[in-house]
């Protein structure tokens, strides 16, 4: 028991911003959301420990458990009828306290537009997992996460730009 | 903005915290996983037991008339009830088998499927429950009308139909919207199992 909790407690400081962070692109910015996810993910991981042991890519497991808790995490939102689009505001440039913070709320609402499993991609992508990870993580071939990570981006560029021309005509 | 690495500066601009400790809540959560108590499938198992329980208690210990009548409503009641923890049992089941370590697609497809169980379970099998045990409580009022006076009999006979009314629309309006979401998720976790 208290080897598990030691080892938890290294894995929790090791991973806890890298899971936060995902699950905060996820729910769009909604912090108290993200953190509950946050929690759920690391519930997870104490009750999947064992599995854990001896294998050499635990960060691997570790996104594998945010993604699939993500996902599930669709269902409770449904539950509670709770529309993530609510949580950001579309005239986000009156909102963020400078050029910096508004340009990071832009590339969470353009990042909440995609389809599931590009918001996923796309987080893991900006957390510079390499991409061979996220074919092992999402079950994806490695070509196939090549050419939607570029479809992707390519989406996230447009919906950026538009932000942008939307703010420069404000 | 075509320029990933102008993309990547402003995701980076996120706040790096200090690496925090392992949070009291978390612990507790922790602490708390293995409690049956968390699972609402199996608090739903519990109620629905116990409400089985009282039934055939109440029935065999307070009602002293065991005709062909009664025994079908009770049995109508009872059968509903272990049905539908059937059910539960069932959906508890399933979801205890979901592998969070699947990668995405696997654990979609499963998410999927779990799912669809579910909208089955929402179809038939629930309006089966419902209306045998709709039918069951209907009979017993026929003994009712035998062992109550005039007035008992008319206030329980109205409040029957008020509550089975309030209850089919209730339970119609839940299953419609139960129904909608889940057949979105379902869409949702095809697309990202294709």
């Amino acid at each position: 028991m208290e080897t598990n909790t030691v080892e938890f407690n290294q894995i929790y400081k090791e991973n806890h911003q890298n899971v936060y962070r995902l699950a905060l692109s996820y729910v769009a910015g909604n912090e108290s959301m993200a953190e509950e996810l946050t929690q759920e993910v690391f519930v997870k991981v104490w009750q999947n420990l064992d599995r854990f042991r001896g294998d050499a890519k635990a960060s691997t497991w570790i996104y594998r458990i945010t993604v699939n808790t993500c996902l599930m995490h669709l269902r409770k939102l449904k539950k509670e009828n709770v529309n993530i689009s609510q949580e950001i505001s579309e005239d986000i440039t009156e909102e963020a306290s400078d050029e910096k913070e508004a340009k990071l709320t832009w590339l969470r609402a353009c990042i909440k537009s995609l389809d599931e499993i590009g918001k996923l991609l796309m987080t893991l992508v900006l957390e510079e997992v390499p991409q061979k990870e996220i074919a092992e993580i999402t079950g994806i071939s490695n070509e196939n996460v090549r050419v939607k990570v570029h479809r992707t981006k390519g989406k996230i560029f447009k919906c950026m730009t538009l932000k942008a021309k939307q703010h420069n005509n404000n | 903005m075509n320029n990933y690495n102008e993309i990547k500066d402003i995701w980076n601009q996120q706040g790096t915290s200090e690496m925090p400790d392992v949070p009291a809540q978390l612990q507790n959560k922790i602490a708390k996983f293995n409690q049956l108590v968390n699972n609402a499938h199996l608090i739903t198992i519990a109620v629905l037991s116990l409400t089985l329980v009282f039934i055939l208690v109440g029935y065999f210990l307070l009602f002293k008339q065991h005709n062909t009548i009664s025994v079908l409503a009770i049995s109508s009641m009872a059968i509903a009830l272990i049905v539908r923890i059937g059910m539960e049992w069932g959906s508890y089941r399933k979801k205890q088998r979901l592998d969070v370590l699947s990668d995405t697609v696997l654990f979609a497809n499963d998410l999927s499927k779990y799912y669809q169980w579910r909208m089955k379970m929402h179809g038939l099998p629930t309006w089966f429950t419902v209306i045998l045990y709709v039918i069951g409580v209907g009979l017993l009022f026929t003994q009712f009308k035998i062992h109550l006076s005039g007035f008992w009999f008319k206030f329980f006979f109205i409040e029957f139909w008020v509550i089975a009314l309030a209850l089919f629309y209730f339970i119609r309006k839940w299953i419609k919207n139960e129904l909608k979401a889940l057949s979105e998720l379902v869409e949702t976790y095809q697309g990202i199992a294709m």
